[in-house]
Formats: C-alpha cells, sequence, structure tokens
C-alpha cells in the first residue's frame, strides 16, 4: 500500500502573505495613481496590516499548539477549521471554527477533547474559538463537514 | 436577567425533562439534550450573574469565560452544548443516541448543576 503524505495546509498563514502581497500590489499601484491609492486604500491596508496582522499571527500560534494537543489524543480522526467574521467581538474581529471527527460516540475521549479546547480557551483570551465534535458513524470527513472548512494537517491515525 | 430568573427557568426545564421528556426518551433523545442544555445554560448564567456580574449573548463568549471561570465543569457544559447543537442543527444521522441523552442528564447536567448550586 502506497501511503501519500498530503502537503499541510497552512491557510491562515497564506492568508497573512497574501495580505502581504496585497499591499505590494497597493505600492505598485501608486506609482502610477499615487494620490487615489494612498488616499483611499493605504490607510485600509496599514490599518489592517497594523491591527489585524498581530491577531493572525497569534491565532496560527495558538492552533498550531491546540493541534499538538489534539494529535496526543488517540481516537482522533480529523481536524477542520473555518474562519468567519465577529466585528467587534474579538479584537481579531474573527472566530474561528473547529471541527474535530471522531468515528463515534466516546464521553472519555469527548471529555479529552473538550478539555483540551477548554485550557486552549483559557491560553489563548482574547480570542474566540467555536468547537464541535462530529462523530462520522462510517461516513467520511468530507461527507459530513462543509465545504468551507479546509483540514488542518496531518493527524495522528490517519495518512494521505 | 437576574440571577434568580436564571435558577426559576433553570428549574422549569429541568422539570419538564424529568417529568416529560426523560418518559419519552427513546423517541426523542434529540430533544432531551436540547432541553438539558437550555438548563445548564441558565445554571451557568446565573452562576456569572450572581458571582460576577456577568451575561453573555453569544456562546462562544460564554465558552471563554468558563474555560477560566469554572473549568471544572466545563467539558461536562460543552458536551451538552455540543450535543444540543447537533440536535438542532444536523441531520438525522448526527442526532444524540439514547446513551448519549441519557447520559446527558445523569452526568453532565448534574454536575453543572451541582457545581452552580455550591456555589451560589
Amino acid at each position: 500500500m502506497t501511503l501519500q503524505i498530503k502537503e499541510i495546509e497552512k491557510p491562515l498563514r497564506a492568508w497573512s502573505y497574501s495580505i502581504a502581497a496585497y499591499n505590494l500590489t497597493l505600492l505598485k499601484a501608486s506609482l502610477s495613481h499615487p494620490f487615489e491609492v494612498f488616499n483611499e486604500k493605504a490607510t485600509l491596508w496599514s490599518k489592517i496590516i497594523s491591527e489585524k496582522l498581530p491577531w493572525l499571527v497569534k491565532t496560527e500560534k495558538a492552533l498550531r499548539v491546540f493541534k499538538e494537543r489534539i494529535d496526543r489524543i488517540e481516537g482522533i480522526q480529523a481536524l477542520y477549521l473555518n474562519m468567519r467574521e465577529a466585528h467587534g467581538r474579538t479584537p481579531s474581529d474573527f472566530i474561528i471554527d473547529i471541527r474535530v471527527m471522531i468515528s463515534d460516540s466516546n464521553r472519555n475521549l469527548e471529555y479529552r477533547v473538550y478539555a483540551a479546547f477548554g485550557e486552549f480557551l483559557r491560553t489563548s483570551r482574547p480570542l474566540l474559538f467555536d468547537l464541535h465534535i462530529i462523530k462520522l458513524r462510517g461516513r467520511e470527513p468530507e461527507e459530513v463537514v462543509s465545504k468551507e472548512f479546509w483540514r488542518y494537517g496531518w493527524t495522528s491515525n490517519r495518512i494521505f | 436577567m437576574d440571577f434568580k430568573s436564571h435558577l426559576l427557568k433553570a428549574q422549569r426545564n429541568k422539570e419538564i425533562l424529568l417529568k416529560h421528556l426523560v418518559k419519552i426518551l427513546g423517541k426523542c433523545p434529540d430533544w432531551v439534550t436540547i432541553v438539558a442544555f437550555y438548563t445548564a445554560l441558565h445554571f451557568v448564567e446565573a452562576f456569572f450573574k450572581k458571582n460576577h456580574g456577568l451575561n453573555f449573548d453569544h456562546h462562544e463568549e460564554r465558552h471563554s469565560a468558563m474555560s477560566y471561570l469554572m473549568p471544572e465543569i466545563f467539558p461536562a457544559y460543552y458536551r451538552l452544548y455540543d450535543l444540543g447543537f447537533n440536535s438542532r442543527y444536523k441531520s438525522i444521522k448526527d442526532m444524540p443516541t439514547c446513551d448519549e441523552a441519557e447520559s446527558a442528564v445523569r452526568h453532565e447536567l448534574s454536575q453543572v448543576e451541582e457545581f452552580v448550586r455550591s456555589r451560589i
């Protein structure tokens, strides 16, 4: 059997790169339309980059630590993430939705996941997260998770 | 709402749960977990209001506060939240089982109520 290790996606990092790339585009555009760009757009993006990027970086670091903890729990099938806007509710203005996949109901396993998540919330304040456990019950993760979610990395008992 | 109103609401939900819904748990484990969750939510809100003067409009903020103000019952409460969420928004296949609904009432809700009543 051939095992293929899927490249770990880092959407948060990709997003922060894309913000930087967009900023460069603005800079380039400013050569031809300096006043338009700097007056209307640069202030906005400067605000985003200076105020939100640190929260994005903090979120990514927090999630990495959480994933390491989740990976140590036997029985986790996959971890999926999504980002949704939450203006004014958190300094980052976004909430990360987390979906943890397990094969079926297992109270002990679920308690371990919730305990890890509680610790994660405590150490990640004032960032906000929402977690739900999905019991696959014979289904594939892709069948039960919404399309906007992305799979976060590689988990201990499943290789792609 | 003040903390007494939250306690009254929790008590009313619990009575409906134990007097009526538990008797038909086999037919509607989903509704058992929903009422169990909202019972727990009002117990938790009573605790926050009485001891910290806090109330919450959103689950995420409440969970964040629970993670450091009541970590002892965080897993039990969160399981109720999760079972209730699956009951309300997910497919029949995601519906809580009878065992899960029974556990929600006997263990998770009991833990939450005991914690709150001993601290207010």
